[in-house]
């Protein structure tokens, strides 16, 4: 996202090379990422945040994605006007994807979206990756901790260790494959 | 007739309000303490000398004027000594003495310019005040009393106006409660922290052109002054901007008001003459920032109960 | 132009000695302990204001001189020099004692300080350090029974009774003042190298780790300033007795809190010869500027000290940017002896 700093190699997003690009541009490119903690303004409304959001879109396509945001979740009619820090980690959750969905992405970097949540909550929020997946086509690039049910949705996997890439394939191998199991827990490299 | 205290407070009121405000909106942005701050003031002050006793013009011309200087001084200071610094990771006291070293440089700039207007045009430039020059409204007032009030309510009006109703001025809302998130969505933070600087080297220095009409001023200013900016933002508590003038702004009047009747109230028990006593108004920064960090860290604006 | 190099080496070395040692007693707090002291001045101004205000008054009471000590400072001060001068010994006395009182106050008033400073962010800390600096030179500028208000006192001549009268007076105590302020930088030194020094800068490194470690920040901070306040006040006493006299509003936050603050970024905070470097750069860039003085101020068609301030601040700036660790930079220290290298083999 540009948020932390490169050390070597570089980033193609539609085969342009963006290493250098400052994040506010990545982001008006449509590559839009989602926090793991503090990803929404907790001082300002949920309506607020979603206007923020969406500050470089016209009225049409504002309406457009939040009919979007809408269908996926549509317990967020009822909290516009509250305050985000009102409202449940479930709830902010929700809002901080909302706000990442308003700003048209072709491409959403959920950084561990269930860390903190009760598995519960968490069964809910992959429903909803499904969900969005399906609904607008957007990629999704899921960073989990809980792989066993990231890799249930996903459509490709890829394993890291220490920012190198040690596998990249099809999730069902990457479940049948006791030492990339492993590896994935830290034992032994 | 209006008593010259009152008038002298609300001035000095007015222009600390609108530097601790400036203050506070760097500090929010940036998180970084400006300690050039005063030397904005004075460069605001040299450009009314300038315009009022070298250009011979009305010295109210100068207040954009010195908006402007001030805005672009506070850009160079910006992207020249704070953004590379702070890119290449630089802790927040490295910042904090950058702005300290650039003061340096600003203030000896400034006082090679009130040498330099000495030895060419016999000028005197320091020790001086332009009360003399400003426009008489009747009843002891003077002009600077309306314009100094005046540009304090439309500052904080237009700053209000900006923050809440401009795209603008949401991002910089945006930007000072959480920057990267932020920049995720798409607001490029860095250009929001630029105006800010210049808004705030531009405040700073507009409230400063005022100060020569009504008080004595000379170079010190730039680091006596600076005592009670800090002070201003700290008991508005560096959380608001509105808080940032209200700080300053009850900062000056204590300063004034305060210490002077007091002075006249305790002259005949203690036996010291007010004059003297008046002189201790130089402690009240310190008396001030040292209550607030006792009592109520977060300033008069944090004391509503955090949620 | 005939340049006179004894004088400007003695001018040098004379302001880099005084302003040497406030830079080792802010590196002791800022090079060490990471406490950004910038109201410097407070301790600084105690150990001076303690010079104008209590051996005039000692040596007044023992020669049994007329008059008031502040009023008639000039007449009272002068009778105590004639007796003085013939009594070393008596100086010598005075002196010690005088440095000793010094950085006692200086030492209480930096530890004052550092009350707040367990409990503040660097920023507020900051603010707050800067200004309560100047707070101690307000009221000796208002109140006149301490030094003399605006008008200020003068100092037993000390030195002059050690040092004999003369054209070499001022070589001298110019020796005296490089030999104090090489003492402290040995001081330093030894500080930085003792477990003491390892606890500042165990603090300005990671202060949550020490407090987890079981050793209370507050107290090593307090250590630390009260050390760097003993330093300043020793500091600020000498200048005294060296200047001849005091008076309280030359004791400002520029010249006594942010210019050597500067000095020591400059050169390199934590090390010894950063301090040096940083005093040294600025002594000579002053009295070269002042050497030249009139031909400068010509050309510049403005005084030309302030040209010494802009290029001050102009090299401190670029020096924050391009290697904000200053001329120096201070080599990690290990708090472990590295194994040597046959160790190391054979246990990976």
């Amino acid at each position: 996202m540009g948020l932390a700093s490169v050390s070597s190699g570089k980033i193609l997003f539609e085969g342009d090379d963006i290493t250098k690009l400052p994040p506010y541009k990545r982001s008006r490119k449509g590559l839009v990422y989602v926090a793991q903690t503090d990803n929404v303004f907790k001082t300002l409304t949920v309506e607020e945040n979603f206007k923020l959001s969406s500050y470089d879109l016209s009225e049409d396509e504002y309406k457009e994605r939040i009919e979007i945001v809408f269908t996926l979740f549509s317990q967020i009619k009822d909290i516009l006007k509250r305050k985000v820090y009102q409202l449940s980690g479930g709830q902010r959750q929700m809002v901080a994807v909302s706000l990442a969905l308003l700003r048209k992405p072709k491409i959403l970097l959920l950084d561990e979206p269930t860390a903190q949540l009760a598995p519960k909550v968490a069964n809910e929020i992959f429903k909803k990756i499904n969900e969005i997946r399906d609904l607008t086509e957007v990629g999704i690039v899921l960073v989990e901790q809980n792989a066993k049910k990231a890799l249930e949705i996903a459509d490709n996997a890829y394993l890291f260790t220490s920012g190198r890439v040690l596998f990249k394939g099809k999730p069902s191998e990457l479940l049948s494959n006791p030492e990339l199991g492993r590896i994935f827990l830290g034992l032994g490299v | 007739m209006i008593d010259p205290l009152i008038i002298n407070t609300i001035v000095y009121s007015s222009i600390l309000g609108l530097s601790s405000l400036s203050l506070t909106l760097t500090y929010l942005t940036t998180k970084v303490p400006n300690f050039a701050q005063g030397v904005f003031l004075l460069l605001g002050s040299y450009v009314t000398f300038t315009v009022a006793e070298v250009l011979r013009q009305n010295p109210y011309l100068s207040l954009p004027v010195a908006f402007l200087l001030g805005g672009a001084v506070a850009l160079i200071q910006y992207y020249g000594v704070l953004l590379p610094l702070s890119t290449r990771g630089g802790s927040l006291v490295t910042q904090m003495v950058a702005t300290l070293a650039f003061s340096i440089l600003l203030y000896g700039g400034l006082n090679a310019y009130a040498s330099y207007l000495d030895y060419v045009y016999r000028v005197q430039s320091r020790d001086v005040t332009l009360g003399f020059l400003d426009y008489n409204l009747g009843g002891g007032i003077r002009a600077v009393f309306l314009v100094s009030t005046v540009l304090a309510a439309a500052f904080i009006l237009s700053l209000y106006l900006f923050l809440n109703k401009t795209r603008l001025g949401v991002s910089v809302r945006a930007t000072v409660e959480n920057p990267s998130l932020a920049e995720s969505m798409g607001i490029n933070t860095k250009l929001v922290k630029a105006i800010s600087w210049f808004l705030s080297g531009g405040m700073a220095s507009a409230a400063g052109s005022l100060y020569p009409l009504q008080f004595v001023f000379s170079p010190t200013l730039a680091y006596s002054i600076l005592l009670s900016v800090f002070a201003g933002s700290v008991l508005g508590g560096l959380m608001s901007l509105f808080g940032g003038f209200i700080g300053g702004f009850i900062e000056g009047f204590i300063e004034k008001y305060v210490v002077t009747e007091l002075s006249i109230y305790l002259s005949p028990v203690i036996g010291v003459s007010p004059f003297v006593i008046n002189q201790y108004s130089t402690l009240v920064p310190l008396i001030v920032v040292a209550a607030v960090l006792l009592i109520a860290p977060n300033g008069i604006m944090g004391m509503r109960v955090k949620r | 132009m005939t340049v006179d190099i004894p004088s400007l080496i003695l001018a040098i070395v004379l302001d880099f000695s005084v302003y040497l040692m406030v830079v080792v007693s802010l590196n002791v707090e800022i090079g060490l302990t990471g406490v950004p002291n910038f109201g410097r001045v407070l301790a600084y101004a105690g150990g001076a204001f303690v010079t104008g205000a209590i051996p005039g008054r000692i040596l007044q009471l023992v020669y049994g001189v007329q008059g008031d000590y502040i009023l008639n400072n000039p007449s009272v001060i002068a009778e105590i020099n004639y007796k003085l001068l013939q009594q070393p010994l008596m100086a010598l006395a005075v002196l010690i004692l005088t440095l000793i009182l010094a950085g006692t106050v200086g030492a209480a008033l930096g530890y004052i300080s550092s009350y707040p400073a367990l409990r503040l962010r660097e920023d507020y800390l900051g603010i707050l350090l800067l200004i309560a600096g100047t707070s101690l030179v307000v009221v000796g500028i208002t109140y006149p029974p301490i030094v003399g208000g605006t008008v200020g006192v003068q100092v037993p001549a000390v030195f002059n009774a050690l040092l004999g009268q003369g054209p070499s007076l001022y070589y001298k105590i110019s020796i005296v003042l490089l030999s104090f302020s090489l003492a402290m930088l040995i001081l330093f030194h030894l500080i930085s190298n003792s477990p003491m020094g390892r606890a500042f800068r165990a603090v300005r490194e990671n202060e949550d780790l020490v407090g987890v470690l079981g050793r209370d920040i507050g107290v090593i901070r307090g250590k630390a300033m009260a050390l760097g306040g003993f330093l300043a006040g020793v500091a600020g006493s000498l200048y005294a007795f060296y200047i001849g006299s005091v008076y309280a509003a030359a004791f400002d936050n520029l010249t006594w809190s942010f210019n050597p603050y500067l000095m020591l970024v400059l050169g390199g905070a934590g090390t010894s010869l950063g301090a040096v470097l940083g005093a040294l750069v600025y002594s000579t860039l002053y009295h070269v500027i002042d050497l030249y003085k009139q031909t400068l101020s010509y050309y510049l068609h403005f005084d030309a000290v302030w040209l010494q301030y802009m290029l001050f601040g102009l090299i401190l700036t670029l020096i924050l940017i391009i290697r904000p660790q200053g001329i120096v930079v201070e080599k990690a220290k290990p708090l472990v002896k590295p194994r040597s290298k046959d160790e190391e083999k054979s246990t990976s």
